[in-house]
């Protein structure tokens, strides 16, 4: 059997990362509960829906109409940062990376942005870490940039070689290009189509290689 | 010419140890030094002294003449006694985006000994941020197995963040790569 690497985007393809976002923001406003009414936390999370969850404003946006909340910015973002939640990986993922790293020539990794500690402490609060034997994690040549799946490439030559993510500009264009074949996870099953191998139901998914 | 750029525009010299261009004198030190720690390296083999002097030739002489080497390599000597203590530099430089990767060897003798070892690569790594400043670099990425704590310890005190690992690579334990921050 040929050795396959399976690499996975982390961030909406094996945990939902809007949950992970809203229910930190939910854990703060709780903790400043002082501050944030229902009203406000409503006008937040419109804010949030609309610019998403990276948008660096969200405060400041939400301080133009509601000036209490101005004074406090900074200790309300350094309560954002320190909350840690319990997350949840999508469903059979955790079935899904257990069985394909148990094969004998298949191998787990994960090539992600961002963080590389915060996503090892995400990964081990999650009780996956152990499954992966890459992990690259760039917060400076980030994805759709070719260097992490080039440093894959580059160790795993005799390996065919696999990515799975939800966004094709970030995650299957860069990887196509650099030796790898794609697979797209949609989590809404309305959204499957024929196209970029897309699948919402990992089960399914490893068990086309089982 | 970069490489003669670099040697007439640089400050080589601290108080203490001398900073050049790699040069032919050199590679009977570090080819032993590598064969001697060939278990740290990426290389698997014991080179010999025609592979050495093949290597010289044909990867290194050429560099001299060009604008955009891929690789810089200096030497690292004692100002004093002219000791070669180390040597190492920018590898796998990409001149459009501006990323290099930086390695550093030392001659086997100060390895033991963490002081002198960590004296000699934090004044390689002052030698070699000045060079990546002045040619704009932007990025400087090292990649070293686990396995060597003290050597990664003083890699992270001077401000290279791991971002990854690759554990299929492994010699005895995983392989680590470490990625350091922009120059602005």
């Amino acid at each position: 059997m040929k050795k396959k690497l399976f690499c996975f985007d982390f961030d909406d393809t094996l945990v939902d990362e809007d949950y992970w976002f809203k229910a930190r923001w939910n854990k703060t406003f709780e903790l400043h509960q002082s501050l944030f009414t229902t009203i406000i936390i409503k006008d937040f999370f419109d804010i949030y829906d609309l610019k998403g969850p990276y948008y660096k404003f969200h405060l400041q946006d939400l301080s133009l109409h509601h000036k209490e909340i101005k004074l406090s910015k900074k200790q309300i973002i350094n309560t954002f940062k320190s909350i840690e939640v319990k997350e949840i990986l999508f469903p059979e993922v955790f079935n899904a990376l257990s069985r394909l790293s148990s094969v004998p020539n298949y191998k787990i990794g994960i090539i992600s942005n961002g963080s590389y500690n915060v996503l090892i402490k995400r990964l081990k609060h999650l009780n996956i870490y152990n499954f992966f034997d890459t992990i690259i994690c760039d917060g400076y040549m980030k994805k759709p940039n070719n260097e992490s799946f080039q440093t894959i490439f580059k160790n795993y030559k005799d390996y065919e070689l696999f990515y799975i993510g939800n966004d094709i500009r970030l995650d299957l264009i860069p990887a196509n290009e650099n030796g790898f074949k794609t697979f797209l996870y949609v989590k809404d099953k309305t959204r499957l189509n024929s196209k970029y191998n897309c699948f919402s139901d990992y089960l399914s998914f490893s068990n086309q290689f089982l | 010419m970069l490489s003669k750029r670099i040697h007439n525009n640089f400050l080589f010299y601290n108080d203490k140890f001398r900073f050049r261009l790699i040069e032919y004198k050199d590679i009977e030190c570090i080819r032993n030094w590598r064969n001697e720690q060939k278990s740290v390296l990426r290389q698997n083999q014991i080179i010999s002294e025609q592979e050495q002097e093949d290597y010289w030739n044909k990867e290194i002489l050429p560099t001299f003449d060009l604008d955009e080497p891929n690789k810089l390599l200096f030497s690292m000597e004692n100002l004093n006694t002219n000791e070669l203590l180390a040597y190492g530099g920018f590898v796998d430089i990409d001149w459009n985006k501006k990323h290099a990767e930086s390695s550093f060897l030392a001659n086997t003798i100060y390895i033991e000994n963490h002081k002198e070892y960590k004296i000699l690569f934090i004044n390689y790594l002052d030698f070699l941020m000045l060079v990546a400043r002045k040619l704009k670099f932007s990025l400087i990425y090292s990649e070293t197995y686990s396995f060597r704590k003290k050597h990664i310890e003083i890699l992270e005190k001077y401000g290279y963040a791991q971002y990854g690992f690759i554990k299929k690579i492994a010699k005895s334990d995983n392989f680590s790569k470490l990625h350091q921050y922009s120059f602005k």
